[in-house]
């Protein structure tokens, strides 16, 4: 009688699904690896012709947005008194938004160093911290932000909890050509902390580089990129997409990421070529809830940058 | 990879990886659109003269991780359908539907190491190579997966051979 494991071999093998016979199996796949390399000619030569458009047209289209104050209604903008968050020195140009952890209300506030007064946005030393417990002052900030680019430099973007874990995570934006470098940030409660959230992918199948998570908001003619939170039976994800489009169809990347603490794991990852409406879109909330300071009425914003 | 070596490698393997994928996803269509983009993978790397030492696993792993992704899935169950149609693939009998059911019964991880190791035949070090474990961590998922597999699917165990895995564990 032969082994388990050589039934097993036999039962399973006989029981695997088997294709139909497809004779041309081998042009098939022959024309696949051909759309795959025009694919990627025609992406690459639209994206560089898209981001030159964008760039050029961004340019005149943010001196005209951001050349005055802040958006109305956003949060404070280079308050007249910045308030005192027990940091020990000075700040100015704060922006808050409310964050939960475990529960509690607390806030979130991206602030600038003042030293003989209040560079411009884009210019000094700009920081992102959070006060955890609701009573005013930071408990803990994270390393100085890097790219604040003028004219509008690093701003408080959205406190979305993206794993579902009953405490936002902190995204904060630096405006670019055509919209939105975000990055995001993992708070903890004990001890006090907020770090900046990095992506490791152990299998190596993401479209994103490992290392800091960052991810585009951006919706312009021809190119969006943004990021959205999904549940699932198994827990929670968050997505990030960029979508290349070209008429008819868009050229859709999308990596799934499972956050903990401050590590995001990639999980999965696509590459598809679907219908252009049916391609993601970023809008003006994040995992359900608002995006802040300039971005609070995108995509008006971003369509404005793309103009 | 030349033309001719691709046509021999597509007649001895598409469709035993096909079959493995399948059964570890549980659908035919991302499997074999994960298998038909795994081998144009591997065939454009050969062309930029990238070596790839075992192209049989090389496609399997690549296969199997472009099949974990949800939205992969969704989309090629709906872009597939038409040449679901047109290829005809042979309908499940009855010995196929109990093997699914054994398998679709196991966690992910029994699972994928069940079908590794009895549908495309690697090594405990080769499966946990590709699923970044470590060997024990395979022996102690195969053990369980075979157990249950052997009660789901009424499968006697020879005396001598009973007395064999005994000695074993």
């Amino acid at each position: 009688m032969p082994s388990i494991d050589d039934q097993l071999r036999t039962r399973m093998r006989e029981g695997a699904p088997r294709p139909g016979s497809d004779g041309d199996l081998v042009e098939r796949l022959a024309a696949r690896k051909h759309r795959r390399a025009a694919t990627r000619r025609i992406g690459t030569i639209g994206l560089v012709a898209v981001v030159l458009l964008a760039t050029a047209g961004t340019f005149v289209a943010l001196g005209r947005a951001f050349n005055t104050d802040r958006v109305p209604g956003a949060t404070p903008a280079a308050t007249q008194t910045p308030p005192d968050l027990g940091l020990g020195f000075p700040i100015c140009d704060v922006m808050s938004m409310p964050i939960t952890v475990a529960g509690a209300q607390g806030n979130a506030y991206v602030f600038t160093k003042a030293i003989d007064g209040c560079p411009k946005p884009g210019d000094g030393h700009r920081f992102v911290g959070a006060d955890l417990d609701g009573d005013g002052t930071v408990d803990a900030t994270a390393p100085e932000l890097a790219d604040c680019f003028a004219p509008v430099g690093c701003e408080a973007f959205a406190a979305p909890d993206v794993n579902g874990d009953g405490t936002s995570e902190i995204a904060v934006s630096t405006a670019g050509a055509d919209g939105y470098g975000v990055w995001l940030y993992a708070v903890t409660w004990s001890p006090p902390a907020l770090e900046p959230i990095t992506v490791v992918d152990p299998q190596g199948i993401g479209n994103l580089q490992t290392g800091a998570l960052q991810f585009g908001w951006v919706d312009v003619v021809g190119h969006a990129e943004g990021a959205r939170c999904d549940t699932l039976p198994n827990g929670s994800t968050f997505t990030i997409f960029g979508a290349d489009k070209m008429d008819p169809n868009a050229n859709v990347q999308v990596t799934d990421l499972r956050i903990a603490g401050a590590t995001a794991t990639v999980v999965g990852a696509s590459h598809d070529r679907v219908p252009i409406a049916e391609a993601p879109a970023p809008g003006n909330t994040l995992c359900g809830t608002p995006l802040h300071g300039s971005a609070a009425n995108f995509p008006e914003a971003g369509a404005a940058n793309a103009s | 990879m030349d033309e001719v070596e691709l046509r021999e490698f597509v007649r001895e393997r598409y469709a035993r990886l096909v079959g493995a994928v399948a059964l570890m996803t549980d659908d035919f269509a991302s499997a074999e659109d994960a298998v038909q983009e795994a081998i144009v993978r591997a065939w454009e790397r050969t062309e930029r003269g990238e070596q790839i030492v075992a192209l049989d696993r090389w496609v399997a792993a690549v296969a199997m991780n472009l099949s974990r992704s949800r939205l992969r899935r969704l989309r090629v169950e709906r872009l597939a359908r038409p040449r679901l149609v047109a290829a005809q693939p042979v309908q499940p009998s009855g010995d196929r539907i109990d093997v699914a059911r054994a398998l679709a019964d196991l966690p992910r991880r029994q699972r994928e190491v069940a079908v590794l190791r009895y549908v495309l035949d690697l090594s405990t070090e080769e499966i946990a190579t590709q699923m970044r474990t470590s060997e024990g961590t395979v022996k102690s998922q195969l053990f369980k997966a075979r157990g249950h597999l052997a009660e789901a699917l009424s499968l006697v165990e020879d005396p001598d051979e009973e007395n064999s895995h005994a000695e074993h564990r």
